[in-house]
């Protein structure tokens, strides 16, 4: 297993719910995952708890077999991300950028200006990476994150909504570049809000709503799952229903606790001695 | 090898926040035409690394160059009279001591907004790196950032009081050493500032603001001792002899200040070859290895613990159902401008150094007057005597006009660039809006104007109550205070309009730009003009007609003059320089 997340739990200060309950899941060497919810389900919360950006409350995550909480150095250097938000480094060059990241990867600088020259073939930044990031559009922008994310061959890529602003054709070259990746052994872990594109991409998806799991299966079982629902269909019609479960549990809880409560009083009331008694 | 290659990450982690905090380089290649004054702002080619940094530093050189100058002339001259007293390792301790202050006032916002609230954390924290590797880099960052400062602080003033001492070379070595251990006295303040600041953001909504205002105080409390020694160092002024009294009775206060920066004293001692100095200069580096351990243990445990949340929260407030009559736009745009000016990073600092700096000029000589006088009570005594005319002596007259400009700059330096701190993408979305650029424009022109305006009132308050009978002199000096404040922002708007820098990711890096520099020069250029015309006016003309009237017409004409050339200048452009923000 390239990643394992084990009973992960995430609640925010002084927020009252968990942004993440006690979820697991894992992913296996040559896979493609999709990570799909609605927003504020916990999608970027669980993404940024495996590289390590947010603390975990409880719970293990495992990174190709080392444990995140004690191998940090070693599970981050297995990983790849990219954010879902602009890197906010409008100061340096595309190549200083990445020149940086793969200084923290150790990479050599042979491997770095090799691969340099592909990705930014790939993705036709050849031309910009000496210009300021700051004259950047938003797609190149989202480009030169990917190319540093890349830069060291990480096992596994975690990317947060990577094709937002891509071209087609870079949109294309990264799909593409995420197959060979996986063919290779290596795995890949996206969120995404483009249902088509996680449908044709992904080996398997997983559905986080409120905080929790609720699918979890390959895109072969998804289909027979769906029946004559597009993927956007099932995905509102199994969000709705958890959504229907969880207020029907918490009304179930709310009438226990009433119920409780009443019972509580009555004995009381009952084990009370009357005046006359005394 | 391991080491090596460790030694690799941290330089290239310390080259990273460098390049990072250093402005953008624009594109020189491309030539512009005449009347393209905004520039080929969709590609900009990188300048070299070391052109970067050289501006980077250009920048700071110019913004501390002034007070390091001032200061070094003040060196040189009470060099010999303190030389002969015997104090002037203590004076030149006490001097570098305000300079210490002043550095680590400066340096304070960027060591909080570095160490504890930099917006790369998530950034950083993806990478293979150690919490202290990270530690380590950006300590090493604001070492060698605050260096520089520290360099130009006090590398003048060390050498002027030496000329002014005739030392030898061995001290001008000893005392080059002095500016490279300053740097760690500044972050050792600083994090022990940062103890309850980040204890109070962690606990409190709106972050930003809360930090922005605590860090604002803490420097204006630096500044008080700063105060303090510009009172008991200028005295009188005039006479050498009245001067030379105050500074033999004030022998027994610095000789003790000076025991407060004892590294710095220790170090001066040493340069002027004291008996004892060897020993004070081993006990030194006593206390700077248990500074540097200090620091760096509180600033791990504060950097382990602190947040980079500093947004605030979102909190649903309940409105009120007042019927309340809708307000016009320009009111509506001057308000958002209020609270937009005071969210700037930097500015709330700016704003209370402002308003303290005018003190630094009028606060010796009025301190010396009101001695002379025997007393605030007597001030007013006399006043009254003499029939409720203006008793206020004339080097106080001319010294007024002087002090209310420099504090007009200073307070202007939080709205040097009014249009390029919205940023491309908010004048984008502001013109989305119902609202034209004019209006836009002229309510920040007037917000400017009225916070200006404002922030001079402590200092002409505090002037009325030490020289309480001025009448004429009043209005004369609300006047001018108008003209200065009108002439300083209409230079703000004719520099920032001009060439406005929209493409920026840190507001602060467009105050490092040099172009933003330029305001504050000429205001400081209109506010030393103020002395050399109204000292001499006020003196001699009130010898000879008992009266100020020559020097209130004079001073007003000439800042009318200097308010009406940079704004009709503005007039005469601003159509031109509208439509290209909106072109």
């Amino acid at each position: 297993m390239i990643l394992e997340v084990k009973n992960f739990s995430k609640q925010y200060q002084g927020q009252p719910v968990k942004a993440v309950d006690d979820i697991s899941f894992a992913i296996d060497s040559g896979e493609i995952v999709g990570f799909i919810g609605p927003n504020g389900a916990g999608k970027s919360t669980t993404i940024k708890a495996i590289v390590g950006i947010n603390s975990i409350d409880s719970g293990e995550i495992y990174v190709d077999g080392l444990d995140f909480s004690k191998y940090t150095i070693e599970a981050k250097q297995k990983m790849g991300y990219v954010p879902d938000e602009a890197l906010p480094f409008d100061n340096v060059t595309g190549r200083e950028l990445v020149h940086f990241v793969a200084s923290m990867y150790d990479v050599s600088n042979e491997d770095r200006d090799a691969r340099l020259v592909d990705l930014a073939k790939l993705f036709d930044m050849t031309g910009v990476l000496d210009k300021l990031i700051k004259s950047y559009s938003h797609g190149m922008k989202q480009k030169i994150a990917v190319i540093a994310a890349l830069i060291h061959n990480p096992k596994l890529w975690i990317l947060d909504e990577p094709l937002t602003g891509l071209d087609p054709n870079s949109a294309y070259n990264l799909k593409q570049l995420m197959h060979k990746h996986c063919e290779d052994g290596n795995s890949v872990f996206f969120s995404s809000h483009v249902l088509e594109v996680v449908e044709k991409l992904c080996d398997r998806v997983i559905l986080i709503n409120k905080a929790e799991i609720i699918l979890d299966c390959t895109i072969d079982e998804l289909k027979k799952k769906q029946k004559d629902l597009t993927l956007e269909e099932f995905f509102i019609k199994v969000t709705k229903e958890h959504n229907e479960f969880l207020e029907k549990a918490k009304k179930d809880d709310l009438s226990v606790e009433q119920n409780e409560n009443a019972e509580k009083k009555e004995s009381e009331a009952i084990e009370k001695p009357t005046k006359e008694e005394i | 090898m391991v080491n090596k290659r460790k030694l690799n990450r941290m330089l290239a982690l310390v080259k990273f926040h460098f390049l990072t905090s250093m402005q953008g380089a624009d594109n020189k290649k491309n030539k512009k035409r005449k009347d393209d004054l905004l520039g080929a702002d969709t590609a900009f080619a990188s300048e070299s690394i070391a052109k970067r940094i050289f501006k980077y530093f250009a920048a700071i050189f110019f913004s501390f160059i002034f007070v390091a100058v001032m200061l070094a002339i003040q060196g040189y001259g009470s060099a010999q009279m303190a030389l002969a007293q015997g104090v002037f390792a203590e004076n030149l301790t006490v001097m570098m001591l305000a300079m210490l202050l002043m550095s680590t006032m400066f340096g304070l916002l960027m060591y909080s907004n570095v160490m504890y609230y930099d917006k790369k954390a998530d950034f950083l924290n993806v990478l293979p790196i150690s919490k202290d590797e990270i530690f380590w880099s950006k300590f090493a960052f604001l070492y060698v950032n605050q260096a520089p400062v520290a360099m130009i602080l006090f590398l003048p003033l060390a050498y002027a009081s030496a000329a002014g001492a005739k030392l030898g070379a061995g001290s001008y070595f000893i005392l080059t050493i002095i500016p490279f251990f300053i740097p760690l006295i500044s972050l050792f303040v600083s994090t022990i500032i940062s103890l309850p600041l980040n204890y109070i953001v962690s606990k409190v909504k709106k972050k930003e603001f809360t930090k922005n205002l605590i860090l604002g105080i803490f420097s204006a409390l630096m500044l008080i001792p700063v105060i303090v020694f510009m009172i008991f160092s200028g005295g009188g002024g005039e006479e050498e002899e009245q001067m030379a009294n105050i500074q033999a009775s004030m022998q027994g206060v610095i000789r003790k200040a000076a025991y407060v920066a004892y590294p710095i004293y220790a170090f001066v001692k040493a340069a002027l070859f004291m008996e004892g100095s060897g020993m004070m200069v081993l006990y030194t580096l006593i206390i700077f290895i248990a500074i540097t351990i200090i620091t760096i243990v509180l600033s791990k445990l504060l950097y382990a613990k602190a947040s980079t949340n500093l947004e605030d929260v979102v909190v649903a407030k309940k409105m009120k159902q007042e019927k309340k009559p809708v307000k016009g736009k320009l009111a509506v745009l001057v308000k958002r401008e209020e609270k937009r000016l005071l969210k700037l990073p930097g500015n709330s600092i700016n704003i209370i150094i402002g308003m303290l700096m005018p003190f630094f000029m009028i606060v010796p000589s009025m301190f010396s007057v009101v001695k002379e006088a025997g007393g605030i009570a007597n001030i007013y005594k006399i006043a009254i005597a003499s029939g409720l005319t203006n008793t206020v002596s004339s080097v106080s007259m001319g010294m007024y006009f002087f002090a209310i400009a420099m504090a007009v700059v200073y307070v202007n330096i939080s709205f040097t660039v009014p249009m390029s701190s919205e940023h491309r993408v908010g004048i984008d979305y502001l013109l989305s809006l119902p609202i034209s650029l004019e209006e836009l424009v002229k309510a920040k022109f007037i917000t400017n104007l009225k916070f200006s305006l404002l922030f001079n009132i402590p200092i002409m308050l505090f002037f009325l109550a030490m020289a309480p009978i001025l009448k004429l002199a009043f209005i004369f000096l609300l006047i001018n205070g108008a003209l200065v404040s009108l002439a300083s922002i209409s230079i703000i708007y004719l520099v920032d309009l001009s060439k406005p820098y929209l493409d920026w990711t840190n507001v602060a890096e467009i105050r490092q730009k040099f172009r933003a520099n330029i305001p504050l020069m000429i205001g400081l250029l209109i506010a030393m003009l103020q002395l050399p015309i109204a000292l001499p006016i006020a003196i001699f003309t009130f010898q000879i007609f008992h009266s100020y009237a020559i020097l209130y017409l004079v001073i007003t004409v000439f800042n009318v003059i200097l308010f009406l050339i940079p704004f009709l200048l503005l007039k005469k452009n601003y159509k031109k320089y509208i439509a290209r923000l909106q072109a």
